[in-house]
């Protein structure tokens, strides 16, 4: 009989078994279970990924027992010495764990006839294959095959039943736990069972999150083969030892070297993986960062630029490969060397690039790369000649990787529908001062289905054919933008005396025409420009949808930008509200935008002293507008009684109270605990603070005008704690809440 | 042979298990991680050494400790274990004699096992916080982990001697509390996660609910009439051997 005859009946005799269609019946149970009650940030997620991440962990523990049901019955019923002397022990043992993997296909299928019509049902028109695919093969699928390998090789390396249990309990615990450890940053290939991947969207593809998956399972499928061959090796045979066993079964020299293989592999696919760089962490001195808003960074390092070189121009070039998921480009830089002597200088270019040719005024110069990458960049050492203009042409290009230091979940990447590149993934940055007369200008050239944007930078169509169009951006007194295309709509409208540029996802267009989204852009726009002041645009306000993997939203330049979330459609999403505004989306909207008076326009500086930042304001501002449009019980429901609240979590914090303890931790451990109360002092205190303001100045309509003075007079300039004051002609006292 | 040497060695092997040791290390390392992170912070901003935290931290250990239990249980139906049976039977100690110093041996492991969490927690407060009054940390710890061990420990005996399998449901089941963080009512609360839900409400004072305290009052005596049922009851004989005459 042949292997494969053998192999047949193998899975015919598993297959005929009670107890392997009890354990597919649990699991395919869990997995309709799961869809049934699955919750998430927008219907891809809550009906596709989260369903499957949650399958996928109960599944590895129901297939685990029954990988150890399997493998240890021979032991347990005193046949395995018959069965082994009358039959190849490893290919005995391969044909078991395939028998168990082909009962691993027909789970997923039989789940697949529940997930896919109502994953279909479910997302409607936002249903996304590829996604599914992801979420189900790839995610659940492989957890199930993981689970087999893992838990076979760890039974045939212990013999022992309980062991090899225990074992792969700890390593599934292991891996739903790594999620809430942040502070160890664990690399996204260790989530073995159920993957990292989150929030997928709705509107744009998701490639650059099923990448993360592909490549955590291009890591875990080998390393968990190196376990199951390493115990295939261990087979025990005429009663030897592991080490004993081992050289028996290496003399057939295919196990031996698979395994040397599969050990190559993995540690190959752990190391080349391409999403994320060798980041150092970063000491950012100050950090302050804005779940829904902005993150504002004070450097305490400041760095010293070398004024002798000044850069005067830059042309830049760049085409995107959607298919190859890459960006090739041409940069050419107009220097200015006052100095006289020959010069090194620094760029700095997403780690994911490489610098192909460099030429300075003609001559061909070699490119050196630090060893070292910092916050997703890798420095570059050109040396340039004493010339006093000096001309220099940099041909580069590669797959942009994310910083590695940070979150494991990828912002950056090319993907068929979808791109965010940074500024340094655009072009490299020269580390030198920019004149203020420094012309830029850029050439990118993407799929004709995709709009760019760009923060602060004016952009015109030159050239479209061949399925590519040319984009142009041309600017003064900067060297370099970042962008973001995707297949965007525009909806133009004026508000506050501006042509605002609503960019929303194509797929989302039905639902932005249904949808109060837009007239409350527009009346938040006219609120604040009428309360405030006019913002100092000449071009248009942007606002920009990112996809919901962003999980917030950001303001720069002349953008505002906010994940899909906050545009989601009425009710669709399980446990949540009837109309938009009953969530949360529309209040992130508006205070992304009223970050463009306080934040982008003005910079409201934070001190050490006092709660004093951009948020505190922009929440205030946003409670304003909420209050006057939806209400004073809508405004009070959702910001007094949440500040508030905030508040007294704040006076009674332990820390807080007793304040020589923190003395007792290290400065980091210090510095953690007084982190998660800092966003309560900024968020929720100083809003109170400022509320107490405006009774203390006689009103609303008052303290508005002070502000709208402070606004005014502090235009594109920093707002200090003490220039609040003085302007609005308060003391600290006024502001007291205690 | 005197009862106190069989528990010397019963005890003596639990301890010295491969399952054990590696447990208890998984066990610590996971304490000191929690230390590190949730409890330095203190639940929902309280002390570190308050109550409400003290509380969370055992709650989150609880899974690893329980799941310690049902191993240690699982260890006691193994197929050579219920072999030693047949021999154990011939000697002149009664069976249910011989099965509580089996449980005693198990009891003590796992009160090894919380101990040492308890006091990786104490010495944390101590040596950072100087902090040393725990009294009233260890009258609550003792009420979040000893009902639901002792239930644990029962049903798993009880469960376990009709067959093992069911040791192995039992842990299933613990596990899937734990990974996928199932909220349970105060009443069934295994695990103890809900002793700090009256905090997130606004409730400041630190007490267990009449549910959850009614709920261990429950755990204790199912656990202990289980413990009970299990020693004195006759047990089947292992698979394959013919029933004595």
């Amino acid at each position: 009989m042949n292997f494969l005859m053998k192999l047949r009946r193998e899975i015919g005799r598993l297959l005929r078994e009670r107890a392997t269609w009890l354990f597919i019946a649990f699991t395919v149970a869990g997995a309709v279970w799961f869809c049934l009650n699955s919750n998430g940030t927008t219907a891809t997620d809550a009906y596709v990924l989260t369903t499957a991440k949650n399958s996928a962990v109960l599944g590895a523990l129901l297939f685990t027992l029954l990988t150890l049901i399997q493998f240890h019955r021979d032991y347990k019923n005193n046949t395995d010495t018959i069965i082994l002397t009358c039959t190849d022990p490893l290919g005995h043992q391969l044909r078991r764990t395939l028998a168990l993997l082909c009962a691993a296909v027909v789970t997923t299928l039989l789940v697949s006839l529940f997930a896919l019509p109502y994953a279909l049902i479910q997302t409607g028109s936002y249903f996304q294959l590829s996604a599914f695919a992801a979420a189900w093969y790839l995610v659940f699928f492989g957890a199930l095959v993981l689970s087999i390998l893992l838990a076979s090789g760890l039974y045939m390396l212990l013999r022992r039943v309980e062991a090899a249990f225990i074992a792969m309990m700890g390593l599934i615990t292991l891996s739903v736990l790594l999620e809430s450890m942040y502070a160890l940053n664990p690399s996204y290939q260790l989530f073995w069972v159920q993957t990292n991947a989150a929030a997928f969207s709705d509107l744009v593809n998701n490639q650059i999150l099923i990448d993360l998956i592909v490549y955590n399972r291009l890591f875990c499928v080998p390393a968990a083969a190196a376990v199951w061959l390493l115990g295939l090796c261990c087979q025990r045979r005429y009663g030897r030892g592991i080490a004993g066993s081992f050289r028996g079964n290496a003399r057939r020299i295919w196990p031996p070297a698979l395994l040397a293989a599969v050990i190559i592999c993995a540690a190959l696919s752990y190391a080349c993986e391409p999403l994320f760089d060798n980041s150092v962490a970063m000491d950012y001195g100050i950090d302050y960062e804005s779940g829904t808003g902005m993150i504002m960074i004070v450097s305490s390092d400041e760095e010293e630029e070398d004024m002798a070189v000044t850069l005067t121009g830059k042309t830049v070039d760049l085409s995107v490969d959607t298919q190859r998921r890459t960006a090739a480009g041409t940069a050419v830089y107009t220097l200015q060397n006052t100095s006289g002597e020959p010069q090194d200088l620094t760029l700095t270019m997403n780690s994911g690039y490489t610098i192909q040719s460099a030429s300075v005024n003609g001559r061909a110069v070699q490119a050196t790369r630090d060893r070292e990458e910092v916050s997703g960049s890798a420095t570059w050492h050109i040396a340039l000649p004493a010339d006093e203009t000096i001309r220099l042409s940099l041909s580069y290009g590669g797959r942009i990787q994310n910083d590695g230091s940070l979150s494991q979940t990828p912002v950056y990447g090319i993907s068929d529908g979808y791109l965010w590149l940074p500024p340094d993934g655009v072009s490299p940055n020269a580390e030198v001062p920019v004149a203020e007369d420094c012309d830029f200008s850029a050439r990118l050239t993407l799929d004709e289905s995709l709009i760019p944007d760009f923060a602060d930078a004016n952009t015109q169509t030159v050239d479209t054919g061949d399925g590519k169009t040319t984009w142009v951006i041309k600017g003064t007194g900067y060297a370099g933008t970042g962008v973001i295309a995707a297949e965007y709509r525009t909806k133009t409208f004026q508000a506050g005396g501006l042509t605002v540029q609503l960019k929303y996802f194509a797929k989302q267009t039905a639902e932005i025409e249904s949808m109060d989204a837009v007239n409350v852009i527009q009346a938040a726009l006219d609120y604040f420009t009428d309360t405030y002041g006019a913002l100092p645009y000449d071009n248009a306000l942007t606002i920009l949808e990112l996809p919901a993997s962003f999980s917030g939203g950001f303001a720069a330049g002349n953008t505002s930008a906010m994940d899909e979330t906050c545009f989601a459609a009425a009710g669709y999403l399980p446990g949540e509200g009837s109309t938009p505004d009953e969530g949360s989306g529309i209040d992130t909207i508006v205070h992304e935008l009223a970050h463009q008076w306080w934040g982008l326009a003005t910079y409201p500086l934070s001190d050490d002293a006092s709660w004093w930042s951009a948020e505190g304001i922009t929440c205030y501002s946003t409670y304003c507008f909420m209050k006057e449009y939806f209400g004073e019980a809508y405004a009070n429901a959702h910001f007094t009684d949440v500040w508030q609240d905030g508040w007294e979590t704040y006076q009674n914090a332990f820390y807080v109270q007793h304040p020589e303890y923190l003395s007792k931790l290290s400065d980091d451990d210090a510095s953690r605990v007084m982190a998660a109360l800092h966003s309560i002092g900024l968020y929720d205190i100083m809003p109170l603070q400022l509320l107490e303001a405006e009774e203390a100045a006689g009103g609303q309509e008052t303290f508005q005008s002070k502000l709208a003075d402070l606004y005014q007079y502090n235009l594109c300039y920093y707002i200090t704690y003490e220039d609040f004051l003085f302007m609005t002609e308060l003391t600290e006292e006024a502001l007291n809440i205690a | 042979m005197r009862k106190g040497t069989i528990f010397k060695y019963e005890i003596k092997q639990l301890l010295c298990s491969r399952e054990y040791l590696l447990l208890l290390a998984a066990v610590i390392a996971y304490c000191v991680l929690l230390l590190r992170s949730s409890v330095m912070v203190g639940a929902l901003y309280t002390a570190p050494f308050s109550q409400w935290t003290f509380c969370d931290y055992l709650s989150s250990v609880m899974v690893l400790l329980l799941a310690l239990l049902l191993v240690l249980c699982a260890r006691q139906f193994t197929p050579a274990r219920r072999g030693a049976m047949a021999i154990i039977g011939a000697t002149p100690m009664p069976a249910p004699v011989f099965r509580a110093i089996q449980y005693g041996a198990i009891a003590c492991a796992f009160g090894v096992a919380a101990t040492a969490s308890a006091l990786v927690c104490f010495g944390f407060y101590a040596l950072v916080f100087d902090y040393t009054a725990f009294g009233g940390l260890i009258a609550s710890g003792l009420l979040l982990v000893l009902p639901p061990a002792l239930l644990a420990l029962g049903a798993a005996m009880l469960l376990g001697s009709k067959k093992p399998a069911f040791v192995y449901a039992l842990l299933a089941a613990v596990l899937i509390i734990g990974v996928f963080g199932v909220s349970l009512p105060a009443w069934i609360d295994v695990i103890g996660g809900s002793v700090t839900q009256p905090l997130y409400e606004g409730v400041h004072t630190f007490a267990f609910t009449p549910g959850f305290i009614a709920g261990r009052i429950a755990f204790t005596m199912a656990g202990i009439t289980c413990i009970v049922l299990s020693v004195r009851l006759p047990r089947s004989n292992p698979p394959g051997k013919a029933k004595p005459a």
